[in-house]
């Protein structure tokens, strides 16, 4: 009887033992070639993509996903943005930085992307940015559309560093102006030239580069307010009230600069159209009086 | 001997199991659940079955005024207490439910290389502290319908002054 106790533990043991490994191997996919698995890989990471980004499932497969295939850097990317959008910072690092290892070249630009509108690391952006150049020399990189040049500019207006934020829009100018055109260079750049002159005090210049933003395009709210700024601070009150007209109406419309999921840099408010509004429609009555 | 096998068993178990152990995506990413014994001052979810996450639906979940008014509550209240040895990134992640009430409330605290880390109690606090005094919050809503979701607000510290708020 003990015996036979004793072989059934045995059994029930070697059966254990078995399954595991069965399982081990099958998460492992060690049985498969390195060309299967990075196939495989993709297909998962592929079939994710039509899956709710962040649901149980789409993780589940990403997660296999880079088990198949841990140079997957797209898996990784893609594994790093349900984080990134949940505050869940640590998370969202450790796979980007997975991402960025696996393929710096496609990603790194992207972390500086993240760094800058959602955690407004712009040092962290900026060592990002540089590095990316580094590793395609002669050649102006992307970053979900965006130059990494007009990139810079934002950073270092972000860090207070005006000089050098000019110095790239600038050059993000330039770089687009020969490329596509005059009439396709992003208008925000123009705001933010604008926006730097106005904090430099030189008003004219402001004005030529808030004008040049709306050349093509209707622009924001936000064009109109610093305008008003500008004229206000050179002693043309009745310019700058006509401004702040056009910039409440625009507001209003919810045409003005907003950032994707946090505040934009340099974002207004209605408050301060309102307020700016008050401050000239007072000096106005007082110039009526007197 | 015995013990050894014991020890194989429990070692092939646990690697056979880890995909599902380490992390079992249980839910979508970022859903906070509840874990803990006592209520937030008895905070309720609408719809158990379905936490949303609050930047979907046809209007977002979120602060109901604009950002510039959190901005001025935040600013105006803060008060490092002369900790100024803090620099990085706080995060209170909580739910917003369908009446716009907000509860079970997590605490994310990272440096500024965004690892883990752990600040000084009395500033997690008090960011806490302050997020729950809000009560004007909207809820996550899709066709007229509002819905439970999870939000969170990124405080951003740099030598213990508030310098961003992320919302």
């Amino acid at each position: 009887m003990g015996s036979l106790q004793k072989y059934c533990l045995s059994l029930f043991i070697v059966l254990c033992v078995m399954s595991s490994c069965n399982n081990l191997s099958n998460e492992t996919y060690y049985h498969m070639s390195d060309e299967l698995r990075k196939s495989k890989s993709m297909e998962y990471t592929a079939l994710a993509g039509l899956i709710e980004r962040g649901s149980p499932k789409s993780m589940r497969l990403l997660e296999k996903a880079v088990r198949l295939d841990p140079n997957n850097d797209r898996a990784w990317r893609e594994l790093s943005l349900p984080y990134l959008y949940a505050g869940m910072i640590k998370e969202w690092n450790e796979n980007i930085t997975k991402a960025i290892e696996a393929n710096p070249q496609a990603w790194q630009s992207w972390r500086a992307h993240d760094r800058m509108y959602y955690f407004r690391d712009y040092a962290g952006a900026l060592y990002d940015l540089d590095a990316t150049d580094t590793l395609t020399k002669n050649q102006v990189d992307y970053a979900q559309n965006t130059s990494v040049d007009f990139l810079r500019g934002v950073c270092y207006l972000g860090m207070h560093d005006y000089p050098k934020s000019e110095e790239y829009f600038n050059i993000y100018i330039e770089d687009e102006r020969s490329k596509v055109g005059d009439k396709f260079i992003d208008e925000t750049a123009f705001l933010y030239l604008g926006i730097i002159s106005l904090y430099k005090d030189r008003y004219d210049e402001a004005i030529l580069y808030l004008k040049r933003g709306i050349k093509y395009e209707d622009g924001y709210a936000d064009y109109h307010y610093h305008l008003a700024r500008a004229y206000c601070y050179l002693g043309n009150n009745e310019k700058a009230l006509k401004e702040t007209e056009i910039a409440l109406q625009k507001f209003d419309d919810n045409n003005h600069l907003q950032g994707y999921r946090y505040e934009a840099l340099e974002q207004i408010y209605r408050t301060q159209i309102t307020e700016l509004r008050d401050v000239l429609l007072a000096d106005s009555l007082k110039l009526a009086s007197v | 001997m015995g013990k050894a096998l014991l020890y194989i068993i429990t070692f092939c178990s646990i690697t056979s199991c880890d995909y599902y152990l380490i992390n079992p995506h249980k839910h979508h990413v970022g859903v906070i659940e509840d874990n803990s014994i006592w209520k937030d001052d008895g905070f309720e979810l609408c719809f158990e079955e379905k936490i949303f996450p609050g930047y979907y639906g046809r209007q977002n979940s979120g602060f109901s005024k604009s950002r510039d008014t959190l901005n001025n509550y935040f600013n105006d209240r803060y008060d490092n207490n002369g900790f100024t040895n803090i620099s990085g990134y706080i995060t209170i992640r909580f739910i917003i439910n369908c009446k716009g009430k907000i509860g079970r409330f997590k605490i994310k605290q990272v440096g500024p290389d965004f690892r883990n880390t752990k600040f000084n109690d009395y500033i997690t606090n008090h960011i806490l502290e302050m997020v729950k005094g809000i009560q004007t919050w909207n809820p996550v809503r899709f066709q007229g319908y509002d819905y439970d979701s999870f939000y969170h607000i990124t405080f951003k510290l740099d030598n213990g002054e508030l310098t961003e708020i992320l919302s």
